[in-house]
């Protein structure tokens, strides 16, 4: 892996603009390979959620909604040039294609699902390929104002033929004030057997354990882990008397090793 | 290196990952080794740990305790890998060493009441303009560090950093100092990590503290800079406890919502409904 792609990876969601203004800065000679990196991973693994407000478009950019140069929206038929370092959509245009007899069935199931668990800006896309369906949930929570940036990335694939379907779920949340703090999770589903019609229930399901079990670990991380780091008091309950008499305190090992 | 390079390389260190703050430091500095040399000195990442041959015990090593690759020891004042030669090498002066020998062993018990292990170091330098050593009386100022580290199931599962970088300045008139600290706290947490799942929490919050306190020798700066940490540390903990598990855990809620929408909106409807009942009783 390249040292700009080590960057690019960890760009925090919702802030590649500047990143990217920064990385430019003290890696000026590779300018190219910034943004054809940054490309790369936003095409192929960190989707953005776009938002053209002059024709009330969301969309979703990745490399399953990618048409030639352009990216396209199957629910407002209209597909689009992306300019990547501002995140704006451009040259907005009619678009058509023609879809699998299933698609409007499904995609009407996975609109509810969507509305009901996503609450903020979010969008949904079934893009078809020629043995069933990919599914993309892309869901941002962009807070600069106070300090953090949240997202919720859904990606499944839907065979058909085989009556398979296999994915991944990744939360990354960065908060920033006086800090850098990331939450990193992800969860795999592996080849599951499913038909058309239980695609989305079968998403809900996976959706709803991954959310649970994440906040249960998260539980055992503060009450096992955290704790066992430091005390909120010590072990004698009283604050240290700090002075030259502290030498009077009994360690609970040879001063300077390991307890372990 | 210009002023706002550098101030790129800081900002891209503050949002990058901080999980990997030190494969990115490197990465920095490779790319732009002017920027090396400040950068290194600025940016805290997770603690080494070394060996002492002389006590045989543990000690941490970060910029303030470094001469070239080697890191002086608090326990024997000594460098290692040992120097060729150690007379430019920077050590603290006689009385300040004295001082920093009482500070190391002062905050090893604080280390072991909160942390019960792991592994704590304390380095104080001179810094006085006139070039006084500092005295007993403690009316000449210097600066120094507090280092504490702690991991829990050999660092997979959890690790603490403390980084509490101090400067005392006492006032020549009367008898008060002023303590300055800026305080980081590494804290890294992970629920296991595999090809199938993983959940990590990990980063840095960093504070800056100010205080006038009375002080009566030299000692007595070790106490209060000691008392300080130990109130930072908590107020720190707290806070560390807020934003790794309270704002994520909003986040995500924000993002999405195990019960869905339209049954959460009865809930508030309902709930709103009792309240205006309750109200027109």
């Amino acid at each position: 892996m390249s040292i700009i792609s080590e960057f690019v990876q960890d760009i925090p969601p919702g802030e590649a603009k500047p990143v990217i203004r920064d990385l430019k800065l003290v890696a000026a000679e590779f300018g190219a390979e910034i943004k054809n990196e940054f490309e790369t991973h936003v095409l192929n693994s960190d989707f953005h959620l776009v938002q053209d407000t002059s024709q009330g478009l969301l969309a979703i950019v990745s490399r399953y909604t990618q048409r030639g140069t352009k990216f396209i929206d199957y629910a407002s038929n209209l597909k689009f040039h992306y300019d990547f370092v501002d995140q704006k959509s451009m040259d907005t245009e009619e678009f058509s294609e023609d879809i699998l007899p299933e698609y409007n069935s499904v995609d009407k199931e996975l609109e509810k699902y969507t509305q009901e668990h996503f609450p903020d800006s979010y969008k949904v896309v079934l893009t078809p390929f020629e043995e069933g369906f990919h599914v993309i949930i892309v869901d941002v929570r962009y807070n600069d104002k106070n300090f953090y940036n949240g997202k919720w990335q859904s990606f499944y694939t839907f065979n058909r033929v085989k009556g398979l379907i296999s994915g991944q779920v990744r939360i990354k949340i960065h908060y920033y004030e006086d800090g850098n703090v990331t939450l990193n999770s992800h969860k795999r589903l592996n080849p599951t057997e499913t038909t058309v019609t239980d695609i989305v229930n079968h998403i809900k399901s996976f959706e709803d354990d991954y959310q649970r079990n994440l906040l249960s670990s998260f539980n055992n991380l503060n009450e096992i882990v955290f704790r066992n780091l430091r005390r909120q008091l010590p072990i004698n309950r009283s604050k240290v008397q700090w002075g030259k008499s502290i030498g009077t305190y009994k360690l609970g090992q040879d001063i300077g090793g390991g307890r372990e | 290196m210009s002023q706002e390079v550098y101030e790129a390389a800081l900002d891209l260190l503050r949002r990058l990952d901080a999980k990997n703050i030190s494969k990115h430091l490197t990465n920095i500095c490779k790319l732009n080794p002017d920027l090396a040399e400040d950068l290194l000195s600025s940016v805290d990442v997770p603690l080494t740990t070394k060996q002492c041959a002389e006590s045989g015990k543990q000690y941490l090593a970060c910029d303030y305790n470094r001469d070239g690759d080697s890191y002086r020891s608090p326990w024997s004042n000594k460098y290692y890998p040992a120097l060729e030669d150690e007379e430019d090498a920077p050590f603290p002066s006689k009385t300040l060493r004295e001082a920093e020998i009482f500070a190391n062993s002062s905050f090893d018990v604080y280390r072991d009441l909160y942390f019960e292990g792991g592994i704590s170091s304390v380095y104080l330098w001179d810094i006085d303009e006139d070039g006084n050593d500092v005295s007993k009386d403690g009316k000449i100022g210097f600066a120094g560090v507090v280092l504490i580290k702690k991991e829990v199931d050999a660092g997979k599962s959890g690790s603490w950093d403390s980084i509490h970088v101090f400067e005392v300045q006492p006032n020549e008139s009367g008898p008060y100092a002023t303590y300055r600290i800026t305080s980081t706290i590494i804290l890294d947490l992970s629920a296991g990590k595999s090809e199938d799942q993983l959940l990590e929490l990990s980063g840095n919050l960093t504070r800056q503290t100010e205080k006038d306190l009375k002080y009566q020798d030299l000692s007595s700066h070790i106490s209060n800079v000691g008392s300080m940490v130990e109130d930072i540390e908590s107020k720190q903990r707290n806070m560390l406890q807020e934003v790794y598990f309270g704002k994520t855990k909003d986040v995500i809620g924000d993002l999405r919502t195990t019960k869905g929408i339209s049954s959460l909106k009865e809930e508030s409807e309902k709930q709103s409904e009792l309240i205006q009942g309750m109200r027109n009783l």
